[in-house]
């Protein structure tokens, strides 16, 4: 059981299931697409025919801005300038740290949700894919096992959320709060900055590990066939707790390639001036490389589990295929 | 007539032994030095207490008599949650006090006076006042206020009479509601003395409530305060330090002289560190900067000192040199909630550990407070009644500098709870944001300028105070130019020196300097809360033809009907409105395609006006205020209109901006499932 085994090889069947990363892609266009068409109609209406337009093809005009987020509601008065760039990425890592995903606009909230669901409804048939690469699939047979797993998995997906919540609200939020209070007389920022790092750090850490445990669990489910989520809850957790170092290890190793994705991504990502219609539709293609960039890292993560869970197992590749549920 | 000559007398040697002396200061121009301390003061780190003795010597310069003094005792507005300050800070949707309930014992504070009494002085003999002392609430009755003191006297104070009274006290430090305070050992302390109110001209004390909106107003004198602090601390001060005395407990006594100042503050921390630059222009007084800074700022030192070193130089130059030849540059503690405040000849700033040059901290904050030691310092206006006067101006002020010194600031934004700034380098922040006004066109209606500013909704006040003022006055620098607008900033700072204008005297400077009567523009933006909104209705342009009768060659004939020809001449068509009750005239720019531009001069008053022309060429756009010299209009956008509308590639650019931004906070979401 190696750990750059199962990296390579969760690669190389990532690499040879492509049809996912389309199915994940369009998914997350179909949410965003119609609401970034609203955000277009709201912006196109308030310029109108000003000539405010001018400033705005090149930088995004502040005056404006001020004007336009206090007219708009809805959805468009998410729109600022924290979308621009590597902003963007920053504001969204906040959120994440924060525990402000699950607290934000209502519009983005309901489309996160959707999506969540179509993640979770997915995630089966995206496990079963990478735990059978030597079996024959299809679309039918992605989509039949999402089904039949999906109720598996909506149980995991409440039973995160509820471990998730109970970080922010009994650990992370609290934590800050008392580094509020016992640094309450330091006069030095570097000396809060540092507790808060801490605290932040010690929250990553946490979220890693819950979403470790539940990727485990997912994989139990679909590998062995469980259909409790607390059982497989259990069976992921047990994993972990056996082979501490590769799972560690593994997840480590992957979140470093997520934050090169992310840095990367960061550095080269167009911010406010493009101009010309080839000038935006590169910024757009460039956005779009770093989200399939992402999902290709998500499912890398899957991929990269289920074979080390499997070469745990002593069966890599020839984990029978999950039953029809009874 | 005796007594006169003694008070002369007395003013005489207090210059002579204090003012003269004062480590070289420049010969500042004498202000009527009417209300002058006294102060010995010591510090209690451990127990953040204060303990104090005052001997305040005021002269009535009235011509009115008085049996009463007013003080302010200002800490008591943090005695506890029934005070008027409390109370109003409490409106606020982020109350700078913070939670309440979170507060400790230790953080509350107080000022008891322990005695008041009258020491023998020219016509008046000693006399214990401690019982009569009364606490009064002459703003809002309310029982609950003690920050203010009136003692009775036993006999009144005459015009031109002097009286002395001394005072000892003892405070509490609070943690920082606003401004004053402690952190760890870390110590500000302003408004930290029973302070004399102003006795008006009209024979009436004007010493309000301590109140959430509005801090200051004193007259100004001459302040000799001794202070006391653990050996080894730094300490900054008002006015210059005239030398260090060490005791055997282990304290040190540090003395600081003013004249011509109407307030007192001052600092003190084992942690500051020192740096020093001389400023020097040729045509301004050279200027002492002394800079207490906190060590993890080291790297920031040349920023701060070209900040302080710009606002001298401008305000220096476009309204009248600084006068006092030194200042005491204060780089508060973290999170102290010092920051950012002004008091005579000294001043803090704030900056952070991480801020990225371009980003406008600490320059901004900088500029505006050393600009404070003008507007306000100098200029000593009723904060309490007219804030407008020195926090409007200096706004206007400090953001002219700041484009003069630097240009535009970019966008900054911190994340993570604040510690890690991001920035975008190709967003701009433009004058008119950072006077603020996206804040004023939230505010516009809430709140009348000329109302007393401590009446003020706290949650308004700053956007009306700093924001409006702002605007208007950048509103008046484009109407009649940068020259004629700091001519009159330039006047009214020479006249009103070492005096408490009102704002009428502002405006009658005005009108007089712009010579031409301005009442008619103060009257909207001062005396009303008038909202300016112009806009470009429609705009039509179509090849001229005509429908119906005719008269040719002497016949009515009816005209044939052109539809479908598309060559010139065109007819154009434009209505520009008026959306809101603010008028001013504007002038309205016409541009065609064949490049023809033609400028209207639209006095405003109507709700709409029709413009037609007959041109060669179709109307390209329209445009109300071209120039944007009113920047008080709540909604420029609608200023101008194309004939052929193209937001298109704007609204997908961003559109598309914001759609990669959403695809990542899916992905971010799911990473977790």
């Amino acid at each position: 059981m190696s750990v750059l085994r199962s990296l390579w090889f969760g690669l190389g069947r990532v690499l040879k299931a492509p049809a996912l990363l389309g199915w994940i892609y369009l998914a997350s266009l179909a949410v965003s697409l119609p609401l970034a068409t609203v955000v277009r109609g709201k912006i196109a209406t308030h310029v109108g025919g000003s000539l405010v337009e001018q400033n705005l093809r090149t930088s995004l005009d502040l005056d404006w801005y001020g004007e336009f987020v206090e007219e708009v509601s809805g959805v468009a008065a998410t729109f600022g300038p924290e979308v621009i760039g590597h902003m963007a990425l920053v504001a969204n890592l906040e959120r994440l740290l924060d525990g402000e995903l699950f607290a934000a606009h209502r519009t983005l909230l309901s489309a996160g949700g959707l999506f969540l669901i179509f993640w979770t409804f997915l995630v089966g048939g995206i496990l079963d894919r990478f735990a059978h690469p030597r079996e024959p699939h299809s679309r039918a047979r992605l989509f039949g096992h999402s089904g039949e797993l999906f109720w598996r998995m909506f149980r995991l997906l409440i039973l995160s959320v509820l471990f998730y919540l109970a970080i922010f609200r009994f650990v992370a939020n609290p934590l800050h709060d008392f580094v509020e209070q016992a640094t309450r007389d330091v006069t030095t920022e570097r000396t809060v900055l540092f507790w808060t790092a801490l605290v932040y750090l010690f929250t990553g850490v946490l979220l890693a590990a819950v979403s470790m445990a539940f990727d485990y669990a997912r994989i139990a489910v679909v590998v062995e066939r469980r259909r409790s989520a607390v059982l497989a809850l259990l069976r992921g957790l047990g994993f972990i707790a056996r082979h501490p170092g590769p799972t560690c290890g593994l997840y480590l190793l992957l979140l470093i390639v997520a934050a090169a994705v992310m840095l990367f991504y960061g550095a080269i990502a167009p911010s406010s001036s493009p101009s010309n219609w080839a000038a935006v539709l590169g910024a757009l293609a460039i956005g779009q490389a770093y989200v399939l960039a992402r999902i290709l890292v998500k499912l890398w993560f899957l991929a990269s589990q289920t074979v080390l869970f499997q070469d745990a197992q002593g069966q890599p590749d020839h984990t029978p295929t999950p039953s029809a549920p009874r | 007539m005796v007594a006169r000559c003694v008070v002369h007398l007395a003013r005489g040697i207090l210059w002579l032994t204090f003012v003269l002396p004062a480590a070289g200061q420049q010969a500042v121009e004498v202000s009527k030095r009417n209300a002058n301390y006294t102060i010995q003061v010591r510090l209690d780190p451990e127990a953040k207490m204060l303990e104090g003795r005052e001997v305040l010597e005021w002269r009535n310069t009235t011509r009115f008599s008085t049996s009463e003094l007013w003080f302010h005792l200002y800490w008591n507005a943090w005695r506890n949650s029934r005070s008027t300050w409390l109370r109003e800070d409490a409106l606020r949707a982020e109350p700078r006090g913070g939670q309440l309930k979170q507060r400790r014992a230790e953080d509350w504070a107080y000022v008891q006076v322990e005695a008041v009494r009258v020491l023998p002085s020219g016509p008046f003999g000693a006399a214990e006042l401690t019982q009569q002392a009364r606490y009064a609430s002459p703003d809002d009755a309310n029982p609950e206020d003690r920050t203010v003191l009136v003692v009775p006297l036993p006999r009144p104070v005459g015009p031109e009479e002097t009286i002395r009274v001394e005072l000892i006290w003892k405070s509490k430090i609070p943690r920082t509601f606003a401004r004053t305070g402690f952190r760890g050992r870390y110590f500000f302390l302003a408004h930290w003395f029973p302070k004399l109110g102003v006795f008006e001209p009209d024979g009436t004390w004007n010493n309000h409530q301590f109140h959430a909106a509005t801090e200051f107003y004193a007259d100004y004198g001459m302040y000799d305060v001794q202070i006391t602090v653990p050996q080894g601390w730094r300490v900054g001060a008002t006015g210059v330090a005239l030398g260090v005395t060490d005791h055997p407990d282990g304290t040190s006594t540090h003395r600081y002289q003013q004249a011509d100042v109407h307030d007192f503050a001052w600092t003190t921390s084992p942690d500051f560190r020192e740096a020093r630059r001389r400023f020097e222009r040729s045509g301004l007084p050279a200027v002492d900067i002394r800079l207490l800074y906190q060590p993890e700022h080291a790297g920031q030192l040349e920023r701060h000192f070209r900040a302080v070193e710009a606002a001298l130089e401008h305000y220096g130059l476009w309204f009248g040199p600084y006068p006092y030849g030194h200042v005491t540059v204060i780089d508060p503690a973290y999170d102290s909630g010092s920051g950012g405040m002004e008091y005579p000849t000294l001043f803090t700033c704030g900056t952070r550990y991480w801020a990225p040059f371009g980003g406008g901290q600490p320059e901004g904050v900088t500029i505006h407070e050393a600009g404070h030691q003008f507007w306000y310092g100098l200029v000593g206006n009723n904060e309490f009644e007219h804030a407008w006067l020195d926090e409007g101006l200096n706004t206007f002020s400090e953001e002219r500098v700041a484009e003069v010194a630097y240009g535009q600031w970019f966008f900054v934004r911190r994340f993570f709870r604040e510690f890690v700034p991001v920035w975008l380098r190709d967003v701009r922040r433009s004058r008119l944001h950072g006077m603020g006004l996206d804040r004023y066109r939230a505010a516009a209606r809430r709140e009348v300028p000329a109302t007393p500013t401590y009446r003020y909704h706290p949650e308004t006040a700053s956007a009306i105070t700093y924001s409006k003022t702002a605007l208007w006055l950048t509103t008046l620098e484009r109407m009649l130019g940068w020259e004629t607008l700091q001519r009159i900033l330039a006047t009214f700072f020479q006249r009103y020196r070492f005096q408490h204008p009102k704002p009428e005297d502002f405006f009658r400077t005005a009108s007089e300097v712009a010579g031409q009567d301005l009442t008619w523009f103060f009257d909207q933006v001062f005396y009303r809360a008038a909202v300016f909104d112009y806009a470009v209705e429609s705009v039509e342009s179509e090849p001229v033809r005509t429908l119906g009768y005719v008269e040719r060659n002497g016949n009515r004939i009816l005209a044939e009907t052109e539809s479908g020809r598309e060559e010139g001449p065109y007819e154009t068509r434009v209505v520009v409105r008026r959306l809101q009750d603010g008028i001013l005239p504007v002038e309205v720019l016409f541009v065609f395609e064949d490049g023809e531009r033609i400028r209207e001069t639209w006095d405003g008053r109507a709700l709409w006006k029709l413009y037609t022309f007959t041109r060669p060429a179709r109307l390209e756009y329209a445009v109300v205020d071209p120039e944007r010299k009113l920047v008080l209009d709540v909604r420029y956008t609608n200023n101008s209109r194309r004939l052929q509308p193209r937001p298109q590639f704007v609204a997908t650019k961003w559109a598309a901006q914001w759609m990669v931004w959403l695809q990542d906070f899916l992905h971010t979401l799911i990473s977790l499932f």
